[in-house]
């Protein structure tokens, strides 16, 4: 593999939204897992599931630019929403406020930041907690704000890890209908084996952390 | 941006920091300003503004440290892959507050006490290098502001009984006439309070003495009305170290709080000015290694001089030195603008 191809790009192709080749995810100088190969293309939903430690977190953060793969090539888009698996928030803040600097924070015209907001609230029933301090709620309403921070702005691409946690059947019955509500967007879900995460998306990629290798 | 900013702001204010503000102003005035100083009250008064900008830093410091622990960080990242947005509004945010906060300083201006005429002076000792028949050497420890007098007590007492004026020149060219009985007050030339030297060339044959202990340094205070002149100066040094803060935090990845903590030594160091006397004894190796630091920075001692005395540095300044400074803040901002690839 030429060293050129090593790294993350923002090529994309028509419809492919998602794309590894080769891609060696490590921590450190340590390997975790790979080569991989993935395409997803855009409007699909595909599921990654692992053993604990298997190099799904790792994924996410790779996909998300926070650390660079070990090698191999990714090619992901420049908008990508993320909800991560222990999400962080300001607690002090009111979720409608919070939500307007993300937006601020992004490239969504300002004429349509408040619909956006508005969508992304309403997608996780989130309204009538609008104006209260995020600490205010409940570990599963924050997840549901974990949920619907990701959904602002429209991404390309959503990554979600382990979006079940903490959810009530309501809740995931609203991540069930958002999910549905996508049209362009390509969606990666990452979750362990056996939570229940199977119904939301296809299998796509089985990491498994003692081989490396992949299914 | 606006949004961002203004989140920002609000954040670095707290829910007292308005009322924080308010109180402070009000007690710097009242214990700053009394009527029958006048003008001589302003230098306090800079001291107790100043605490603003300085506690604006370190609550900056400690709410970027926050911002890292409620996952700001990736946000950031995700949606703003150029990484100008919210540095700009941290930037911005806390120049509208230091602003904010001088613009109120600046009402102190309503105070009976800042409203006294103009026109006073402080005193400072300036110390002969030589004392040669041919010339009259000073030494005016440093850069003074550029409307100072050098003022000189002379000994006519071996003059001859008839002499009761003698013009005293400098190598330029520049005069004034000593009389007898009066000080002679020496216009300090630009060169010369940018130098912080002075040589005199009394008369070749008289026999003029100098009174060595009575040579001193004539500072005009500047008036109430240059109260906002001075909070403006202090804007200009608070700026760039705000942009350092932000570059240390950000690109430096530098714990924050401790961030904050670097950037007051820093600008504490630009702002240094040592005693005058330097000796080896007891701590004089630190003031001296603390003078070789400042020198290496853009003299903007001026900027900040406040308490009592002020006028001694105020406005020593030149515009190099305030463009280099503000082009340091500039480069700090651009770095902490600048994002750094993933590992």
């Amino acid at each position: 593999m030429l060293a050129a191809e090593v790294g993350r790009t923002f090529a994309m192709s028509s419809s492919a939204v998602l794309r590894f080749e080769q891609l060696v995810l490590s921590r450190g100088k340590k390997r975790v897992a790979g080569p991989l190969d993935l395409t997803l293309n855009q409007g699909v939903r595909g599921l990654v599931t692992g053993p604990n430690g298997s190099g799904k977190t790792t994924l996410v953060l790779a996909v998300a630019g926070l650390i660079a793969p070990g090698g191999g090539k990714l090619i992901t888009p420049k908008r990508i929403g993320l909800a991560p698996q222990e999400p962080e928030f300001p607690l002090h803040q009111s979720c409608s406020f919070y939500f307007r600097q993300l937006l601020a924070l992004g490239k969504t015209p300002a004429s349509q930041q408040k619909a956006a907001l508005k969508r992304a609230l309403e997608l996780f029933h989130l309204q009538e907690f609008a104006d209260r301090p995020i600490g205010e709620l409940s570990r599963g309403w924050r997840q549901r704000l974990n949920l619907a921070r990701a959904w602002l702005d429209e991404p390309e691409l959503l990554v979600l890890d382990e979006p079940q946690t903490a959810l009530d059947p309501d809740g995931m019955a609203s991540l069930t209908s958002a999910l549905d509500s996508l049209s362009n967007s390509a969606v990666l879900i990452v979750a362990p084996e056996g939570v229940g995460c199977c119904d939301l998306a296809p299998l796509i990629l089985n990491l498994n952390a003692r081989a490396g290798a992949q299914s | 941006m606006i949004t961002l900013t203004i989140g920002f702001a609000r954040e670095l204010l707290g829910r007292w920091g308005l009322w924080i503000l308010l109180a402070g102003v009000f007690t710097a005035s009242q214990v700053s300003f009394d009527t029958t100083l006048g003008d001589a009250n302003i230098g306090p008064y800079l001291a107790y503004v100043s605490l603003w900008p300085i506690a604006l830093l370190f609550r900056c410091g400690w709410l970027l440290q926050k911002r890292r622990a409620e996952g700001w960080p990736l946000e950031e990242r995700l949606r703003d892959p150029q990484g100008y947005r919210a540095p700009l509004a941290e930037f911005l945010a806390m120049l509208c507050l230091t602003l904010g906060g001088l613009m109120l300083a600046c009402l102190a201006l309503l105070l009976p006490g800042v409203q006294s005429p103009a026109g006073g002076s402080s005193l400072f000792p300036a110390t002969m290098q030589t004392g040669s028949e041919g010339s009259w050497e000073f030494n005016l420890n440093g850069k003074v502001p550029s409307d100072s007098s050098l003022v000189l007590t002379l000994d006519w007492s071996q003059t001859d009984g008839q002499q009761t004026s003698a013009p005293i020149h400098n190598a330029q060219g520049a005069e004034v006439l000593a009389t007898a009985g009066e000080l002679l007050y020496w216009p300090l030339q630009t060169e010369e309070a940018l130098l912080g030297t002075v040589s005199l060339l009394p008369p070749v044959d008289s026999k003029l003495r100098l009174f060595k202990p009575l040579i001193r340094l004539e500072v005009p205070q500047p008036g109430g009305n240059q109260l906002w002149v001075l909070l403006l100066r202090q804007l200009w040094f608070f700026l760039p170290l705000m942009a350092l803060l932000l570059a240390l935090a950000r690109f430096g990845q530098v714990r924050a709080s401790l961030a904050a903590w670097a950037v007051f030594f820093f600008g504490s160091l630009a702002a240094y000015h040592p005693p005058a006397r330097l000796g080896d004894a007891g701590l004089g190796w630190l003031a001296k290694t603390f003078l070789l630091l400042k020198q290496s920075l853009p003299n903007v001692e001026g900027l900040i001089s406040s308490g009592y005395r002020f006028e001694r540095f105020a406005g020593t300044t030149s515009n190099g030195a305030l463009i280099a400074w503000l082009a340091l803040g500039v480069l700090a901002l651009l770095l902490a603008c600048k994002r750094r690839a993933s590992r």
